[in-house]
């Protein structure tokens, strides 16, 4: 028995019958294994467009609603529960895989912050990390346990440089201070090349109203908001060399000495003047309009008076007492020009003109007291520029110092919408990087 | 007559090929799956492409939904029927495409019958 056993065995081992069937079926499993190489490969193709399309609508979506943060991150999940069932757990996009930030196009770098975003990015996929590693079916056969699919979006908006003084705007060549409870339009722009500091309860309609030089600082008080920005913060120039030029104080030298040569023709409409040389300013009922009044020593206007359509240029200080209103004026000194409490400048309808109505040109300082009414104006100060509080509406003002401006509370600027012109051609202008509303998939 | 049958019987040349013949339809299956199942995900990978573009072409008002349904259209080969939609609702565009798996490209292991697969996009609406 033993021996017919030994006898089969070395039968069966030396037996060519039948040997092809084993060959298939390891071939078989070979062919399986490469099969199925190409088959996840596909797949993994087929899951990474499908999560690089939800990425991409997500950042998209997520983006169109900054600056509002939370419903950014609403929109984006809201779009993403659009992709994925609420019964797939494994792929999805949660709040977490959302980021929103900034987008430096040079540097092709996103940064991740909660301070004016303008950018979001979507990391979504599956990976073993994440726990949701996309298995592979033929593992058993290939040794590889899954693959890791993930995809990223990049959303940022585009944006361009523009102005930011649309609607007027206060510029310091050197220090800007500002008190509490002032509001500003979006278009008024506020800027301090050296620094600005302001108190508490302030109200930007854009962020984009607050800028400063290079190196300028920015202290503030509690309470002031931003329209679209967490806190407040100072917008400031890349580099010295993009800091504006304040060119409207340097109109005042040549003003100056053209209108006390009695040449009108600098001013619009100067031929409708008159040229009258006095030591002092007439009495307010003699003061005659489309006059231009070159006065040696200070030019004060009495209180209570209205003044229309006149040009002043004195070699002292220009000064009005309180209750005053001036419209369609230009006045230029070298030396201080001084305005009491209640003085309303500009026309209750100056928008309708579209131009600004009342220019004051001093070499030296431009000072206000409380309760004014400041509208289409266009001031230039060699040094300061200060008025008080409570003015009682700013709308489209420009003024530029070359020293300090400095202005207390509860001021309200208001605007046209529209922004004016100046018969002297220089507008506010401080060119900012704003968003064009534009979304891009930048990644 | 009987001799020659008991010889065929018997006969062991051209075995192998007999044997791997046997084989063959095996190989076919397999190979038949591979080339379906990979056709399907690159199929499906050019419906996303297409869904994709169009949705957020619609979003970004570059075209009408029914240009965009023919956008869609567009990207079949000849051999395949898209059936795309495009509709907004909530503003959020959606743009889906199906096919018969009939219509697919390859061997016909997995693409039989007018079971229909697809994909869709969705983007919202930037006005």
């Amino acid at each position: 028995m033993a021996l017919n056993l030994g006898k089969h065995l070395k039968k069966f081992r030396d037996d060519e019958d039948g040997w092809v069937s084993p060959f298939n079926l390891f071939m078989s499993v070979g062919l399986l294994a490469f099969g199925g190489v190409a088959f996840e490969y596909a797949d993994v193709v087929r899951q990474k467009n499908y999560l690089q399309s939800a990425s991409d609508a997500v950042a998209l979506a997520a983006l169109y609603e900054l600056p509002d943060q939370s419903a950014a991150l609403e929109a984006g999940l809201e779009v993403a529960a659009k992709y994925f069932p609420a019964e797939d757990t494994l792929t999805t996009i949660t709040a977490n895989d959302i980021d929103l930030g900034t987008w430096d196009n040079d540097a092709s770098s996103f940064s991740e912050t909660t301070s004016s975003p303008t950018a979001v990015r979507v990391l979504a996929g599956r990976s073993e990390g994440k726990g949701n590693m996309l298995v592979s079916p033929f593992g058993g056969l290939t040794r590889n346990i899954g693959y890791d699919v993930t995809t990223a979006s990049i959303a940022s908006q585009r944006s361009t440089i523009a102005n930011a003084c649309t609607n007027g705007g206060l510029l310091s060549d050197s220090w800007f201070y500002a008190n509490n409870n002032n509001e500003y339009v979006a278009g008024f722009c506020t800027y301090g090349r050296y620094g600005m500091e302001i108190g508490n309860n302030n109200a930007y309609a854009s962020d984009n109203s607050i800028q400063g030089g290079s190196a300028a600082s920015f202290l503030q008080g509690s309470s002031n908001t931003c329209a679209g920005t967490a806190t407040c913060a100072m917008n400031t120039a890349a580099a010295a060399e993009d800091e504006p030029t304040l060119s409207l104080p340097d109109e005042t030298a040549s003003l100056y000495a053209a209108l006390s040569a009695g040449d009108t023709s600098v001013v619009k409409d100067g031929s409708l003047y008159t040229v009258r040389y006095v030591s002092q300013m007439p009495k307010r009922n003699k003061v005659v309009p489309f006059s231009l009044y070159v006065v040696t020593g200070d030019a004060e206007f009495s209180s209570n008076g209205s003044y229309e359509d006149l040009i002043v240029v004195a070699s002292g200080e220009i000064k009005a007492g309180s209750n005053t209103s001036f419209e369609d004026v230009v006045f230029v000194t070298n030396d201080d020009i001084t305005f009491g409490a209640n003085t309303d400048f500009g026309s209750t309808d100056y928008c309708v003109g579209g131009r600004y109505q009342v220019y004051l040109f001093s070499g030296s300082n431009i000072r206000m007291g409380s309760n004014n009414d400041l509208h289409a104006m266009q001031m230039a100060a060699g040094g300061d520029i200060i008025f008080n509080s409570n003015v009682v509406g700013i709308g489209d003002l420009h003024g530029e110092a070359l020293g300090d401006i400095e202005y207390n509370s509860n001021n309200v600027m208001t605007d046209c919408g529209t922004g004016l012109t100046s018969d002297f051609d220089i507008e506010p202008s401080l060119e900012v990087t704003v968003p064009t509303g534009g979304l891009g998939l930048v990644l | 007559m009987k001799k020659l049958i008991q010889n065929f019987l018997k006969d062991e040349s051209a075995s192998v090929t007999l044997e791997t013949l046997m084989w063959i339809p095996v190989y076919i299956v397999m190979l038949g799956l591979v080339i379906d199942s990979s056709s399907i995900a690159l199929t499906q990978s050019r419906m996303q492409a297409a869904v994709t573009d169009a949705a957020r072409l619609v979003a970004i008002g570059r075209l009408t939904e029914q240009e965009a349904i023919t956008l869609i259209q567009s990207r079949a080969y000849e051999v395949e029927n898209f059936t795309a939609s495009v509709s907004t609702s909530d503003s959020i565009v959606t743009a889906s495409v199906t096919m018969p798996l009939g219509d697919l490209i390859g061997i016909g292991i997995i693409g039989r019958g007018e079971k229909p697969f697809g994909t869709s996009a969705h983007f919202v609406v930037e006005s």
